[in-house]
This record gives structure tokens, C-alpha cells and sequence, in this order.
């Protein structure tokens, strides 16, 4: 797609080196990122966030609040209930897929990821 | 890119310490008999993300051991084993491996192989100790691994958009007998589920027409709206629609599946070749592989080598699938990874191996409290200065004298601001003291003893380069607590002592120092034996007379060792008389008490920076000089009759019957000629103390003020100086100098007790 319109992504990992990671390929991919050092972090990002992200990308193995209770939670927001949620994790096993979908996740993309992946799986939700 | 890279991996390097520092803490917990869900957690995913980010980087080896680490935690995690004595060893132990590890992908030493295979071995033989696939799984880890993660790049390729469409032609060409002329229909119905989860059939349509682009083709869409309700019935997160898409014949089914790869289970979808059911039997049966074959044969990709793009097996084939299909099995199975993402992990390589070479930069996380913290003063400050501005340009009394107002606010300003620079250079002593475990693991594993090191107060917090130059001295304390301190478990249980050996590192801060010490429940200093080994190695004549205090202070002697064979632990040719010069180099006292059977315990007095101290500035024979506070006991004004003079020409002074030498600061530091002024009356006395509590009075002109001076060293900007420590320049521009009050007052001791005075005035340095 070549529309121009710029795309805000929420990333929600505790690592930094992640973090760095994710937003190095996606503001070289044009996109405006936000993010959240743990799942309670990124709902308080996501709330505050103005304008809204259009995508989220949340790890799975963090403190206080998991990957998984991040989806939930979106899920439960009114405003975010349709907001794509892509997982973001080590674990290629699919009892680590199943557990995200069921939690609501719109997708998964594995660690490590190339920049090229990362932003089609983005693309793949938000065209 | 490169650069950024970098950046990254600095990142990443910070996070592995800190991470480590967290395993360490968890692991601790752990062996303390804890096993709090979240402790186990904490533990498990400072391994989880070492392993992350080191696979983001391409660091094999550190990824291959994290992988085997995290697969026995995981265990623990999942309850399949208790965290038992052994169990957490030989996690102490991996961690320790993964701790080199990360040092060697840093560009440090490399770690000895073994050592990693022998803790990759325990772990394995852990994390199967409840089944029997114990064995194959550790024959075959290695071989797992890289499986594990050089396909994966792949399996988030929603769009193979990376895929160049050149290759597909080539295919074609060589494969002629295959009809693939034909379009590929794709039908597909989204569930309800698949808009709940954020995805929405736009993104596969948009999805199904990038493919036809990649092929310069076009998608034909037809929508299927039968389902749809009137408008008064229809629920808006219903699905009712469903579509159908003609591809054009270059797109291939595979790519076309990958499309649907995450909503496989939420979406009713089918992809057929057009015609298909007329090329199926043209299809020469024998030599084809199936195309699941093919999958299976493709090899693993080496990360340095970009191999060709593989799609094209299965465009050559003509695939039926299944009509109304719910979930085909194989998105999970596309050959080999895109050239894309091994590119990237191999730039990834490069730049780990141009970072390694890079020295590591010095960095510190803060609190961002305390940044506010400082902003808000530095706001007060612009405002303070522009007061005093147009204060300054008023000629009135009154002006003046808010000038001055001005200005004294401006100085506590200056002050808090000065503390609040302090704290932000304040790191906690967490750091060292956790990587003293280690030491005291490894040091008690040599010497065979069971010894538990307790650490207390690790939060305490000191400014940054003092935690870094601690490291060295404790570590070498540890060891010869561990060493010299505790028994043998053996003498320990004959002198009705527990097996297991304790020491306690503790930290805290007491009157405007930070107060080190290291208990140890060992046998005590044996002061007989240390005397004896004193005389014989001629540190001090047969016939001194020294208290039990002196005695302990002679360990700190250079070239003192009281083991009776020197161990490789700790002889190692440091003596104690390092520690201490490291930390009096520091600015810091020892203290030593030690009860015989009981206990040794160590005391490290330390200032909480080295960049600024309180002073006392006083004057003498002309000089303005400053004295650190620290080490004033108390001022007061000399009455003659308490002076008694020696043999020598010098004087005592008796206060409140404690004899001590008395210093007349500006003789000694030869200033002036007179060695004995006329009359002591009515001059005014600091009674100093050195770090190791001897005392002496100091005979000065007068005591002029007491500030905060910045310390700036003398030694590398002009040269030693006896009695001096340092420089500062006061704020009327004058440069002062700092006066070194152990110097002093070991030189005075030095002159009155004849007996062993050289060892007096050393013990008292």
C-alpha cells in the first residue's frame, strides 16, 4: 500500500533492548511509536494515548501484567474491543498461539524478527 | 543503521547485567527456601530475555545456553520439579556460565567450553528428571536449537511481500509440465471471532491484492451478501458477508494460505486452481515429490548465506485443497526463511562483532524523580539569578540588602542543588554486593566449606565510583573470610558450631558516611599466632608491646600472611595491606573486632563521594587551610597547665586526662620557623582522629568558616605533598589546601612512642 497517512503503534515489551529493536525498524518504516515498559504500563499508555494507537504489538513474558492479561484487557475497552493486538514472543510452540488467540490476539510474530516481517505483519492488520 | 545497531546492543549488554542482577536476587530467594510464584517468574524471564535479545543479535552461543537455562526453569516454573538444594546450585551455577557468556559476547574472555557443556549437561539433566526423554533431549539440544530458531524469521510472513517475483518465472520455466496457467480462486467467510479479535476481511482482501500486484496482476472480488439480513435485523458485530477473489495464475497457494495464516481458525476459506480438476490428472505422478516432501527435505539455512528464494516447489504443483476447508495444516510448515530475514540477522552479526570491539560506555539509570527533582531546583535557580540581577542594578540601601537576602537563598539553592546532583550519581550497592555471592560461592566450593554469605542493606546507595572501586577490596575480604575466617566443617562441628559457615555483608549509612561490614562466624583472629608470624617476619621487634587492637591491625601489614600454607585462594599476592590502601585511598577507615571462636568482623567507614567534602577552614601562620569535618572531634581554646612538654622538645596535652600529641600545624607543615610558640594560651585546638581512632591535637591560628569544598586532587596537578591530601579553590578564588589528618597524625604519634614507632605510625596510617 502507498497511502501516506502515519500510523501509530503501541509497543509493549520489558525489555529495553526490544524496545530499541522495535522502534528503530518502525520509525525507519515510517511509523509513530509509543510504548509501555510492562503490560500495566501499556494500558496506561494506551489510555492516555492521543491520538489512539492503531495497532498494538505486546510481548507475552512480562511483569506485573502478562501479555495475555494485556489482550484481555483491550478486549474489554470499548473503544480498543477491535483494536488489532499482535503478539509478540520467543515461544514458536503452539500452546503459546493458541492461549494469545484465545485471549484475542490478532496475530504473532516470533522473536527474533527481521524489520521486513515486522512491518508486514503491521501492514497485514492495518492496510 | 549500523550505529543505531550499536546502540542497541549497549542497550542489550545494560539489560543482560541487569537482568543477571535480578536472576541473581531471584536465585538467592530461591535457595533461602522461598518459592513465591513470582520470584520463580522473575527468574525465569531475566533468562527468557537474555535469550530474546541475544537471538536479535545473533549470539549463538549465549542463545544455545539460554535456551537450555530457560527449558529447566520453565520446568520449575511448570512445577515438574521443587527447587531443591541441588537444584538451585546448579542454577547458581548456569548462572554464572551465562554470566561469562554474555562477557565473551561483549568481547571479554572466552569461556571455557567444558564448563559450558558440564552446566548444560546439569540443566538437562534436570529439566528431564521427571521423564525419560532425558537423555535424547540433551544429545539432542544442540541439534534443536538452531531448528528452533533459524525458521522462524519465516513464520510471520503473513504477505511473502519479500519475495522477488523474478524466481517465480524462472520456475516456470524449468518446470513445464506443470498447467499453472490457471487462476486461483479463493473464497473465504469470516467468523465473528475473526472481527472480535482486531482483524477485519479488508486486511485479507488488501492482503490477497498485494499478491496479485507482486505478480502485476489484478484481483477480481466478488461479494457474497445472500447472508445479510434486512437493516432492522442486522446485529453490527455479526458477520454476514463472505467473498470470493480470483487471483491471477503466477500467485501460488502457499502464499495465498499465508494470507489466512492467523485467522485460520476464525474464517471458513478454500483455495483452488481454477481448472484444477482438469491438470490433476495430467500431473506426471512418479517423479514428483509430494509437495509436503518437499518441505521437509528443504535444509536448514545457514544465517551468513542468503539462499535463494524457495517458494517455487510448491507453485509447481498443482495443489487441491480441500473445499470448505477450516484450517489447512500448513501455514506452520513454509520452506525455508525468507532471504529478508537472514540478510537482517546477518547485518545483526556484523554489527555484534563491530560493537564487541567498541569500549563500553558508561552509563547509569536514574530515577526520573530525581531528574524532575533537579529540573525544578535548576528552574529556581534561572529564577534566583534574574532576582539578583535586577536586584544588582538598584543603588538603595534597601536593595542592597535584598541583594544579600538574594543571595544567601541563592546559596542554599546552590546546596540543594549540589544534593540533588549527588543522588542522581547515587547507585545502590545492590550491584557489588550481589556479585560478592559468587565469590564467596566459588571461593567456598575450592576450599571445600559450606558457607552462606547474608547480604543486608544492598539498597543502601553511594555515589557511583565508589561502588565501582568497592568490588576489588570486598571481593578480596570475602575470600579471606572464606578462606582464613570460617573452619573447616570439621572444626567447626568440633567446636560445637553449626557445619555451615555464615557471613553477613551488610551496608548502611551512619552520620554522613556509608558504613561497610563483613561478619563472619569463624574462629577470630588468632592474635597469638598473628604476633608470632609479625616477629618472625620482622614486621615488628620480639619485644613490642602492642594492644589487642594493634595486633589485629597488623593482618593489614604489607607482606602479611598468617595461613600456614598459602592457599590459591588467597595467596595470591595480594595482601590485606592492598584493601586497606584501597580504601584509604577511598577516603575510608578499617575497623577490625574479633572475638576468638566467635568471629572476625570487618568495618569499612567510607565518605559517600569523592567529589566533595565538608570542611572546616582554618587558618595558621597566615594559610587559609581546610580540614575535613569528618575528622574534627571537637575545637576548644588550650589552657597552658595541660600541656606537658617531652624529653624530645615536643608537647602532650592532657584533655580531660587523655594524653595526645599536640601539633603545631603551621611548624610542622613548615610555614613558620619557631618550633614552640611563646605561649600556648588561649590558642585554638582541633582535636582530630584518623581512621583508625588515634588522636591528636591540632594548634591553629584560627577557625574561620565551615563550607562545602570540591576536591581537586594535588598529586596529578602539581605533586605529593607531606600533610596534604588535596586542593580546593575557595570562593574568594584563593586556592586552599585540604590537610591529610592521618598523615598528621601518624607523624605526631610517630614522634612520641619510640618504642615501635615505625609500626605505630604505619598501623595508624
Amino acid at each position: 500500500m502507498t497511502e501516506k497517512k502515519i500510523l501509530r503503534v503501541l509497543t509493549i515489551d520489558d525489555s529495553r533492548t526490544m524496545q530499541g529493536m522495535l522502534r528503530k525498524a518502525l520509525e525507519e518504516a515510517g511509523y509513530d511509536v509509543i510504548q509501555g515498559g510492562d503490560g500495566v504500563e501499556g494500558i496506561e499508555v494506551l489510555e492516555s494515548a492521543d491520538p489512539p494507537p492503531n495497532v498494538i504489538i505486546t510481548d507475552i513474558n512480562m511483569p506485573r501484567m502478562d501479555g495475555f492479561g494485556v489482550i484481555e484487557a483491550v478486549r474489554k475497552m470499548p473503544a480498543f474491543k477491535h483494536l488489532p493486538v499482535i503478539v509478540l514472543t520467543t515461544e514458536s510452540d503452539p500452546e503459546k498461539k493458541a492461549r494469545a488467540r484465545a485471549a484475542g490476539a490478532t496475530g504473532w510474530i516470533i522473536k527474533p524478527f527481521s524489520s521486513d516481517s515486522l512491518v508486514a505483519a503491521i501492514r497485514r492488520v492495518t492496510a | 543503521m549500523s550505529s543505531d545497531m550499536d546502540d542497541i546492543l549497549q542497550i542489550f549488554f545494560q539489560e543482560c547485567d541487569e537482568q543477571l542482577q535480578e536472576l541473581e536476587r531471584g536465585l538467592s530467594a530461591l535457595s533461602d527456601g522461598e518459592s513465591e510464584h513470582e520470584t520463580v517468574n522473575a527468574v525465569f524471564r531475566a533468562v527468557h530475555s537474555i535469550k530474546g535479545g541475544a537471538a536479535s543479535f545473533g549470539l549463538d552461543n549465549l542463545v544455545r545456553f539460554a535456551h537450555v537455562f530457560e527449558n529447566s526453569l520453565d520446568g520449575l516454573r511448570s512445577g515438574r520439579f521443587a527447587p531443591t538444594h541441588d537444584v538451585v546450585k546448579v542454577f547458581l551455577k548456569a548462572m554464572d556460565v551465562l554470566s561469562d557468556l554474555v562477557n565473551e559476547a561483549r568481547g571479554g574472555a572466552t569461556v571455557d567450553s567444558a564448563r559450558v557443556a558440564e552446566s548444560h549437561a546439569e540443566l538437562a539433566d534436570i529439566s528431564g528428571t521427571g521423564g525419560n526423554q532425558n537423555a535424547s533431549q540433551a544429545a539432542t539440544t544442540e541439534d534443536v536449537i538452531p531448528a528452533d530458531f533459524s525458521p522462524v524469521p519465516m513464520d510471520f510472513e503473513p504477505v511473502p511481500t519479500d519475495f522477488e517475483p523474478v524466481p517465480f518465472d524462472f520456475d516456470f520455466g524449468e518446470e513445464e509440465a506443470t498447467p499453472a496457467a490457471a487462476s486461483l480462486l479463493v473464497t473465504f467467510r469470516p467468523h465473528d471471532a475473526l472481527y472480535e479479535r482486531g482483524d477485519d476481511a479488508r486486511n485479507i482482501l488488501i492482503g490477497l491484492t498485494d499478491l496479485a500486484r507482486e505478480c502485476d496482476g489484478e484481483i477480481q472480488t466478488t461479494c457474497d451478501r445472500s447472508a445479510l439480513p434486512p437493516l432492522t435485523d442486522l446485529l453490527p458485530d455479526k458477520s454476514y458477508l463472505s467473498w470470493q477473489v480470483v487471483l491471477p495464475p503466477a500467485v501460488s497457494e502457499d502464499s495465498a494460505n499465508a494470507v489466512f495464516d492467523w485467522v485460520s481458525e476464525d474464517c471458513d476459506f478454500s483455495i483452488v486452481r481454477e481448472g484444477a480438476e482438469a491438470a490433476a490428472p495430467q500431473e506426471p505422478p512418479a517423479e514428483q515429490p509430494e509437495p509436503a516432501e518437499v518441505v521437509a527435505v528443504m535444509p536448514p539455512v545457514e544465517d551468513h548465506e542468503a539462499p535463494p528464494p524457495a517458494p517455487a516447489p510448491s507453485v509447481a504443483h498443482p495443489i487441491q485443497i480441500l473445499s470448505p476447508l477450516p484450517a489447512p495444516a500448513t501455514p506452520d510448515a513454509h520452506p525455508g526463511p525468507s532471504p529478508a530475514g537472514s540478510a537482517a540477522s546477518s547485518t545483526a552479526n556484523g554489527a555484534a562483532q563491530t560493537a564487541a570491539r567498541k569500549p563500553e560506555q558508561a552509563s547509569i539509570r536514574v530515577d526520573l524523580h530525581r531528574i524532575d527533582d533537579l529540573m525544578d531546583l535548576v528552574g529556581e535557580l534561572v529564577i534566583a539569578q534574574a532576582a539578583i540581577e535586577s536586584l544588582s542594578r538598584r543603588t538603595d540601601a534597601a536593595g542592597q540588602h535584598e541583594l544579600v537576602q538574594s543571595i544567601s537563598s541563592m546559596q542554599s539553592l546552590t546546596r540543594d542543588i549540589q544534593d540533588a546532583v549527588m543522588a542522581v550519581r547515587a547507585q545502590p550497592v545492590r550491584a557489588v554486593f550481589q556479585r560478592m555471592q559468587r565469590v564467596v560461592r566459588e571461593a567456598s566450593s575450592m576450599t571445600h566449606k559450606d558457607i552462606v554469605l547474608t547480604l543486608e542493606g544492598e539498597d543502601t546507595e553511594v555515589d557511583r565510583t565508589l561502588v565501582e572501586k568497592l568490588t576489588d577490596p570486598l571481593t578480596h575480604m570475602l575470600r579471606n573470610a572464606v578462606d582464613h575466617g570460617i573452619e573447616s566443617p570439621e572444626a567447626r562441628i568440633a567446636a560445637g558450631k553449626p557445619a555451615e559457615g555464615h557471613i553477613v555483608l551488610s551496608a548502611e549509612h551512619r552520620s554522613g558516611r556509608i558504613l561497610i561490614t563483613i561478619k563472619d562466624d569463624g574462629a577470630g583472629i588468632n592474635r597469638q599466632r598473628v604476633f608470632e608470624t609479625a616477629v618472625k617476619r620482622g614486621v615488628i621487634p620480639a619485644d613490642a608491646v602492642l594492644s589487642d587492637e594493634e595486633i589485629n591491625n597488623l593482618i593489614f601489614m604489607p607482606g602479611f600472611s598468617t595461613a600456614a600454607q598459602v592457599s590459591n585462594l588467597s595467596g595470591r599476592g595480594v595482601g590485606m595491606d592492598v584493601v586497606k590502601q584501597a580504601i584509604q585511598s577511598l577516603g575510608g577507615r578499617i575497623s577490625i573486632s574479633s572475638v576468638p571462636g566467635k568471629g572476625t568482623t570487618f568495618g569499612f567507614s567510607l565518605p559517600l563521594t569523592l567529589a566533595i567534602l565538608d570542611g572546616m577552614l582554618i587558618s595558621a601562620s597566615g594559610s587559609t587551610m581546610v580540614i575535613p569535618i569528618s575528622s574534627v572531634i571537637e575545637t576548644m581554646i588550650v589552657n597552658q597547665s595541660d600541656v606537658y612538654a617531652l624529653p624530645d622538645g615536643s608537647n602532650v596535652i592532657s584533655i580531660r586526662g587523655d594524653c595526645m600529641p599536640l601539633i603545631p600545624l603551621a611548624t610542622v607543615l613548615k610555614l613558620s620557623n619557631s618550633s614552640t610558640p611563646d605561649s600556648l594560651d588561649a590558642s585554638v585546638i582541633l582535636v582530630v582522629e584518623n581512621e583508625s581512632g588515634a588522636r591528636a591535637a591540632l594548634i591553629v591560628d584560627e577557625i574561620r568558616d565551615q563550607t562545602q569544598v570540591v576536591i581537586k586532587s594535588i598529586e596529578s596537578n602539581y605533586r605529593q605533598i607531606f600533610g596534604v591530601s588535596a586542593a580546593t579553590i575557595l570562593g574568594d578564588g584563593s586556592v586552599s589546601l585540604i590537610l591529610d589528618v592521618s598523615a598528621l597524625v601518624a607523624s605526631a604519634i610517630g614522634h612520641i612512642d619510640i618504642k615501635p614507632s615505625n609500626i605505630r605510625a604505619e598501623l595508624a596510617a
